[in-house]
């Protein structure tokens, strides 16, 4: 096949889902975030701390839209927003001011070392992002931001999951944990 | 052959992209997976699965258990017409007790009719045409085991049939007996038994 060629596409894209299924979707992902923001927002507004990121409105769509995905797994989950985390952390640490560098070396490690462990899980990425572009608050928690917001909302949206996607006959989860 | 005309999978080739986006829709969720990779993924899968049985399975599992034999006595004109009345092109020559003597093939025949010089079925046609005589007068009234290729290669029921290929591709045999470890016959190997078994080999 030559390089044009394959530009082409060669299937069909999968079939659509049914009715039942964009419900389970929709009620994951509205209790799973909403568990998330409601202790951001309402218990940890005076605090240092924060809950919600970005990245979790990625993974939800993994974890409730598409829960059979292997990048949808505990492993790839916790995996994933743990480990870029701490990547986006310490590429924002040692490279500050040159955040045109910290943000591509940040995303791109993210990807391979998730890659290395098999904890591929798409909004990591997005988890070393925001460790570089931040908010004061994010910069202040220095590798703290691994563990509250990255790898406590992930358990959150995690133990949601184990909840909403076992209670229809036609979904169950995880595939595996590990 | 079959009782059927039903068409068979036999190749896991066969299955279309409908077939894949089929299967898809009844599984219910979300599937990560495009119907092209999901395709891909089953080829690699059967051919796997192939390959593993191929190289566990033992001739037990696949040979022929009701073999045709003739016992080394038998004379070759009703040798000749059960090998006809079956479609087969070879048998084992045993003894009363059933231990195997040799093998009675199409090729023996063809080695001891005529001037010996002719080893196919064409060539005794070719030249019984041009001499008009008949060239299986030189083998009337003999028996099996006056013509039969023998030791006969025999395998055990517990061989790998891996092995058993390679040694039927070796020896350019195209049946081999299953004998126990007293060269009693138990059954038979045919290259159509290993081909029906598995499809996907041209030759075993």
């Amino acid at each position: 096949m030559n390089y044009f060629n394959k530009m082409r596409g060669i299937t069909t894209s999968p079939p659509g889902v049914n009715l039942s299924e964009v419900f389970w979707s929709w009620l994951g992902a509205f209790l799973g975030i909403g568990a998330v923001a409601y202790i951001n927002y309402n218990l940890l507004p005076e605090s240092d701390l924060l809950m919600l990121i970005g990245s979790f409105g990625a993974s939800a769509v993994l974890l409730y839209g598409a829960p059979k995905s292997p990048l949808a797994q505990p492993r790839n989950l916790l995996g994933g927003h743990v480990l870029s985390a701490l990547i986006g952390v310490a590429c924002y640490q040692m490279l500050a001011p040159h955040l045109w560098l910290a943000s591509a070396l940040a995303v791109a490690t993210a990807i391979a070392v998730m890659h290395l462990t098999k904890t591929l899980h798409p909004p990591g990425g997005a988890t070393a992002l925001i460790a570089v572009i931040g908010s004061k608050k994010i910069y202040a928690l220095g590798y703290l931001y691994a563990i509250f917001p990255a790898g406590a909302g992930a358990c959150i949206m995690l133990i949601i999951a184990l909840l909403v996607n076992n209670s229809p006959k036609t979904r169950k989860y995880p595939e595996f944990w590990w | 052959m079959s009782e059927t005309n039903r068409p068979r999978l036999d190749s896991a080739e066969l299955l279309s992209d409908e077939d894949v986006y089929a299967a898809m829709k009844k599984i219910p969720g979300y599937l990560d997976i495009s119907a092209g990779d999901f395709k891909e993924l089953y080829l690699l899968a059967y051919q796997h699965a192939e390959t593993r049985l191929y190289n566990s399975l033992r001739v037990a599992d696949i040979m022929t258990r009701q073999v045709i034999t003739a016992l080394s006595t038998t004379p070759l004109a009703e040798a000749a017409a059960l090998m006809a009345r079956h479609h087969i092109t070879g048998l084992p020559v045993v003894q009363e007790d059933g231990t195997v003597v040799g093998i009675l093939s199409e090729q023996d025949f063809f080695r001891n009719m005529g001037d010996g010089h002719q080893t196919s079925c064409m060539a005794l046609i070719a030249d019984s045409l041009v001499s008009g005589g008949c060239f299986a007068l030189s083998i009337r009234g003999h028996t099996a085991e006056e013509i039969m290729t023998t030791p006969a290669i025999t395998v055990s029921e517990n061989a790998l049939l891996h092995d058993v290929g390679k040694l039927m591709r070796e020896k350019r045999i195209n049946r081999v007996p299953v004998t126990d470890n007293k060269m009693r016959l138990l059954g038979i190997l045919t290259r159509s038994d290993l081909m029906h078994a598995f499809p996907e080999r041209a030759t075993p």
